[in-house]
């Protein structure tokens, strides 16, 4: 007789989660200093505080704005940048270097650097560039590399438009390289936006928010708006799986 | 009209062609044979503009010739009517893709993908969009690379007797490369040996 029960995936979740919860408050209980480690409770207290004000709501509004500026900009230069590299093979040897170092150098030194270049202001959209960037180029890159030339050699046979070619060859090729650059980078590229406002401070920002906390040791207030973070990075990733499996998978992909 | 005359072509240090010579006569139907790698395909490469000979002169009246690949070489994320209406000009007729379909066997699979098919299937499905192309573009020029190779031996025999009347009643051209001498009998006029 097979002893063990199955139960739902919500109720595993729900179960697991409450386990480390517990583990949390347990941990707090023994350490009893909220300064050093808050309780799931004050947490959740400090947190929903938060959620009435309207202030919250703007600094959380303006860290994904900076966000996601930064990540439409890498977007779009980082493709026409790959698609241009693919026809001028001098301006790929150029930039394959500085996209190696970029690549190899820690977040943490470009956010200095880009407080002193640009100002706090402009620190997160441009250390968001400079994670999405590489990874868009180097795949879309690799993409268009891997288009095969069989299928290359039916457009030209079949003289089909320019266009057309793009439309139904290079997209449908590059598509999966795309996708995948999108997915590593964006999860990547919240973390290191709110790194970003962490050091360089830009006005109302949640980075901002928690550096504060920290300097006046509210620890609860901290773990709050980390887990406004954690919320928002876990949304972005849902959001853009569901996009993934929208658009994704074309017709016809390997699976 | 085709003419090859003294026609040379190498990969790198390998010579395929070292002074071809060839003429096709319009509405002629030809069947190329020879040994594996002895520039058969090449040779409806250069036919078909898709390489330039280093040496010798090309002479092909066709502007649009039409080519079937000896892989099927369909895209895999269309359908096999998406994968014909991607080479047919715009506002191609529609009529000419199921001919080309019915032609081949495959009116029922025009909306398959071709993950979805057999090897032979996805060859049909190959020729089928080269038929329509010529069809639609008019071109007088079929450059035929192995298109029955994946077949079973009554579907070769009748898609290539299909074949020889098409081309016969549109007064078109075509070259047939082949390893089957009872093929190349029912299909040529003429063998051209490589």
């Amino acid at each position: 007789m097979n002893a063990s029960v199955k139960l739902p995936r919500t109720a595993r979740v729900l179960l697991v989660a409450a386990f480390w919860l517990g583990v949390w408050a347990f941990a707090a209980w023994r350490v009893g200093l909220s300064l050093l480690l808050p309780s799931p409770a004050l947490v959740a207290k400090t947190l929903w505080g938060m959620l009435g004000t309207a202030v919250f709501y703007q600094t959380v509004g303006r860290s994904l704005l900076n966000v996601t500026a930064g990540i439409l900009f890498a977007v779009a230069v980082g493709v026409l940048l790959a698609a241009v590299c693919r026809r001028v093979r001098f301006l790929r040897e150029l930039i394959l270097p500085l996209i190696t170092v970029v690549k190899a150098t820690p977040v943490a030194s470009f956010i200095v650097l880009a407080l002193i270049w640009v100002g706090a202001p402009r620190v997160p959209a441009l250390i968001t560039v400079l994670i999405v960037l590489p990874v868009v180029w180097t795949n879309v890159d690799e993409g268009l590399s891997k288009i095969d030339p069989q299928l290359r050699e039916v457009a030209v046979v079949y003289r089909m438009p320019y266009w057309r070619r793009v439309r139904l060859l290079v997209f449908p090729s590059v598509r999966p390289y795309f996708l995948a650059a999108c997915r590593t980078s964006l999860g990547l590229a919240w973390k290191a936006g709110i790194a970003a406002e962490i050091i360089a401070r830009p006005r109302m920002s949640i980075g901002t928010a928690i550096n504060d906390a920290r300097q006046y040791l509210l620890t609860e207030e901290m773990f709050a708006w980390t887990f406004v973070v954690i919320l928002l990075s876990l949304l972005i990733e849902l959001g853009f799986t569901a996009l993934f499996d929208r658009f994704g998978t074309g017709k016809g992909d390997p699976a | 009209m085709i003419k090859l005359d003294r026609v040379v072509f190498s990969y790198g240090e390998k010579r395929v062609l070292d002074g071809f010579s060839m003429t096709a006569q319009s509405g002629e139907l030809l069947a190329v044979m020879g040994p594996s790698g002895c520039g058969k395909s090449t040779l409806l490469h250069l036919l078909a503009g898709l390489r330039a000979p280093q040496s010798g002169t090309l002479t092909v009246d066709e502007r649009l010739p039409v080519y079937v690949f000896q892989e099927p070489r369909l895209f895999p994320w269309l359908t096999v009517t998406e994968n014909i209406l991607a080479v047919l000009p715009k506002g191609a007729p529609e009529d000419r893709i199921a001919d080309s379909l019915a032609l081949v066997g495959l009116s029922a699979e025009g909306s398959a993908l071709p993950s979805s098919l057999s090897g032979g299937m996805k060859s049909r499905a190959s020729l089928a969009r080269a038929l329509a192309y010529g069809a639609v573009v008019g071109s007088s020029l079929y450059l035929l690379d192995e298109p029955f190779s994946a077949l079973d031996e009554p579907l070769r025999k009748s898609l290539c007797s299909a074949l020889k009347d098409r081309f016969r009643a549109s007064g078109a051209t075509a070259l047939l490369v082949t390893h089957d001498p009872d093929e190349a009998a029912a299909f040529a006029d003429r063998v051209v040996r490589m």
